[in-house]
């Protein structure tokens, strides 16, 4: 029996088209005046979403807190409930990939090249200037390192899951395109399929070309900022265009080669580079002090998560957490379309427990390590040795992983791994966008036709450079942002129609049969009396 | 869960019917095994001549206990071991039929104390036309006189369920064939009459190994999945 959107074998020329007209040829003519716009009005442009997502902070962070807060004890308690069992796909559909190629490619879309930087800025930042704690003590590294977790860890793998389980259940299981709009089936029905699912999957589309083309923009001049710290490469738009089309080339290559020969192959090469990055600091670097942290902050995590989980700072009335916890539940909850779309895609066939277990807990505590091994090593040289670092950090984010890589040896060797780290993570979020684009204006299919692979992923390499070149990126990434309100309330919704899909759900496959042609009634004569029959030949 | 082993199964369990003009008499249950239209029966329901039937089960929802007309499909017996007393039906139409994946198991996917599924159309000799889903356990594996591989189960089988399904819970496989009853006295050496089969006041009856079924697929030159 044939599952509703197996991902079928690819058969099709290139030059085969399979588009939704209405959702292809919209978003991209938005997308395009999108750029116009900002690039003729950018000053305009730029206060404008930024006094949106002043406002947005300012006025609803209670409401974000309360919504990841949601979704956390929600995901959990699918975990632990009824529907644990039910598999992605039915119950006789099997993973499409190997767990390990499962987590690499979670990962190296979920979190990406934040982590790099942040993985070692962060906590500094914390540490510095504690909202919680007396700065620069014991106390305020402690606390440090738990505000990094909270922001990285459960609440965003938390909040993908959701997204990711949502389109994966209605997909795969439902039967429905994967597709955003497929998510509000038990909301709207059949008319999803109209006008109003066309419009959710426009503002997908378009949400997260931004997003990817944004980070992609100001992510270069990041790896620009790092090139020139090493080889005193110049920083200019020329070297960021340059790179820019260095990344989208390779990450045009992995999306036109497909998710198995392509992104999957990236995203374990990325997970390889990774840990080798990261062996080496905690090798080199102060290996005793990370060890023991590692197993203090989780720790220390898990017995303060409820209390800065649902912190408000409403006594304090400070407004931290406008720059850093809103700002980022805010900013994981833009991507989640993106992230979830993708983790929906990759997840075929696993169970609603094994789903949770891989998207939830496993990356959280990947990042932890990171985290810890990264910030923590900061951490010594600011606490423990010469103590420079904090200082360094805060003038220029880009340059931290740098700054750190230089108090070990062969820093030479560690920061151009670092660099090769830093590069295929862009390409791994860079392809696995263009992917989930390809997807959802390909009206859902799972293969989209090569010929649009290469269109979207070259677009999104093209916005990138224009808003560069022309100004914007940062107007346009705010206004990325700035959907995490509207999407909140999606998000919440989402529960309640995952919940309802669910209890619905009749899992497995099935027999049916269809005669061909109207079977001829006959009338059921009663048996006359109780048959006898003839003795079997076992006894 | 059982829930989801008979949402799984009810769709492929049939009434096996006897044609006589333009009526049909229930004879027992047959249950899909093949994308090409087969159908697994125990021998012993089936009378030496006439046509056969097999009618479709409903879905599951509240429907009527008994149906004055059914909408039947006509079978023909492609092959039978009298030994195993199994018998392989052919739907004679070409019909669309969608199956699972996988749902043919084993006799060695259960063990004494595994819970299984028994299917049939329990009362269908008493004008009562709805498909049963019975819980039970495998009590015991034994091998009968002629040395064939039984599954004793704890269910008071109804003669309705004769060529239903015995369905595993855990893994949701068709682990056997209902044939009926377990008789002691009969199973014991020094029983003649067999026609007291249905006297017999156990509340265990037994299935024949799947593996048989399975090998009645091969020789027909089919894969069973």
């Amino acid at each position: 029996m044939e599952t509703p959107n197996t991902p079928p074998e690819e058969k099709s020329h290139w030059y085969h088209i399979d588009v939704h007209p209405w959702v292809f040829f919209t978003s991209s003519g938005l997308i395009i005046l999108f750029v116009v716009l900002t690039l003729i009005f950018q000053a305009t442009v730029d206060d404008f979403f930024s006094r949106i997502q002043d406002g947005v902070a300012t006025y609803s962070g209670w409401f974000f807190v309360w919504t990841v807060n949601i979704i956390l004890v929600y995901v959990v308690s699918l975990l632990l409930g009824r529907f644990s069992s039910i598999r992605l796909g039915g119950s006789e559909a099997r993973p499409e990939f190997s767990t390990l190629a499962w987590f690499s490619m979670l990962f190296s879309a979920g979190m990406g090249i934040g982590l790099l930087f942040y993985g070692v800025a962060e906590p500094m930042f914390h540490f510095v200037a504690s909202p919680l704690a007396e700065p620069g003590t014991a106390e305020a590294a402690r606390v440090a390192l738990d505000l990094t977790f909270l922001h990285w860890g459960l609440h965003p793998w938390a909040i993908y899951s959701l997204v990711g389980l949502s389109l994966a259940f209605f997909s795969f299981n439902k039967g429905l395109p994967l597709s955003i709009r497929s998510v509000f089936y038990p909301i709207f029905g059949e008319r999803i399929h109209g006008t109003i699912g066309n419009v959710i999957d426009i503002l997908a589309t378009v949400a997260t070309l931004f997003g990817v083309a944004t980070s992609l923009g100001l992510g270069v001049q990041q790896v620009n900022a790092g090139l020139n710290h090493l080889f005193n490469i110049p920083q200019s738009t020329l070297v960021q265009v340059i790179l820019i089309a260095g990344i989208t080339a390779i990450a045009t290559w992995s999306v036109v080669r497909g998710l198995e020969a392509g992104i999957k192959l990236l995203s374990q090469l990325n997970i390889i580079f990774a840990i080798g990055l990261m062996l080496f600091v905690l090798l080199l670097g102060p290996t005793l002090f990370i060890m023991k942290a590692l197993l203090e902050n989780i720790g220390f995590y898990i017995q303060h998560l409820p209390q800065l989980a649902t912190w408000n700072e409403t006594y304090e009335a400070t407004d931290w957490q406008r720059a850093w916890t809103v700002f980022y539940w805010g900013w994981w909850i833009s991507w989640s379309p993106f992230v979830g779309m993708f983790i929906a895609r990759v997840s075929y066939g696993r169970t609603i427990g094994e789903f949770i277990k891989g998207v939830l807990f496993v990356p959280t505590l990947v990042t932890f390590i990171w985290v810890t091994v990264f910030g923590n090593s900061a951490l010594n040289i600011e606490m423990f040795g010469t103590g420079d670092i904090a200082k360094a950090v805060q003038e220029n984010i880009p340059v931290s992983l740098f700054k750190l890589l230089e108090n070990y040896p062969l820093s030479m060797v560690s920061s151009l791994l670092a660099i090769v780290v830093v590069i295929t993570f862009f390409v791994t979020s860079s392809d696995s966008g263009s992917l989930v684009i390809d997807i959802i204006t390909a009206g859902g299919n799972p293969d989209p036709p090569v010929i649009q692979r290469l269109f979207w992923a070259i677009l999104e390499g093209l916005v990138a450079a224009v808003l560069l070149i022309g100004g914007g990126l940062v107007a346009l990434q705010t206004a990325a942002i700035t959907t995490g309100l509207p999407f909140a309330l999606v998000l919440l919704g989402m529960c309640v129609a995952l919940h309802k899909g669910l209890n619905e759900y009749k899992e497995g496959q099935s027999f049916e049969i269809t005669p061909e042609s109207k079977p001829r009634e006959f009338r059921v004569r009663p048996t006359d009396k109780l048959p006898t029959y003839r003795r079997r030949r076992f006894w | 869960m059982l829930k989801n082993v008979y949402q799984k199964y009810s769709g492929g369990a049939m009434m096996v019917m006897s044609r006589d003009g333009d009526s049909v008499t229930f004879l027992g249950t047959a249950f899909l095994v093949h994308q090409d239209g087969f159908l697994l029966t125990v021998a012993h329901i089936l009378p030496k001549e006439g046509r056969l039937m097999v009618v479709a089960s409903d879905s599951g929802d509240f429907q009527p206990v008994t149906q004055e007309t059914v909408t039947p499909l006509p079978v023909h017996i492609v092959r039978v071991d009298a030994e195993r007393d199994l018998a392989l039906l052919k739907l004679e139409k070409d019909i669309d039929i969608r199956l699972p994946d996988h749902f043919i198991g084993t006799d060695e996917s259960v063990l004494p104390g595994s819970s299984v599924m028994v299917l049939g159309f329990s009362f269908g000799h008493y004008h009562l036309h709805s498909l049963l889903a019975l819980n039970a356990v495998i009590s015991a594996k034994v091998l009968s006189r002629n040395k064939s591989r039984l599954l004793l189960f704890d269910s008071m089988v109804h003669p309705g369920a004769r060529g239903g399904p015995l369905i595993s819970i855990d893994e949701g496989l068709v682990v056997g064939v209902i044939n009926g009853r377990f008789d002691p006295v009969e199973a014991g050496k020094d029983y003649t009459d067999g026609s007291r089969t249905q006297l017999a006041n156990t509340n265990i009856s037994f299935a024949v190994s799947i593996d048989y079924g399975r090998d009645l697929l091969e020789a027909e030159g089919l894969t069973p999945r």
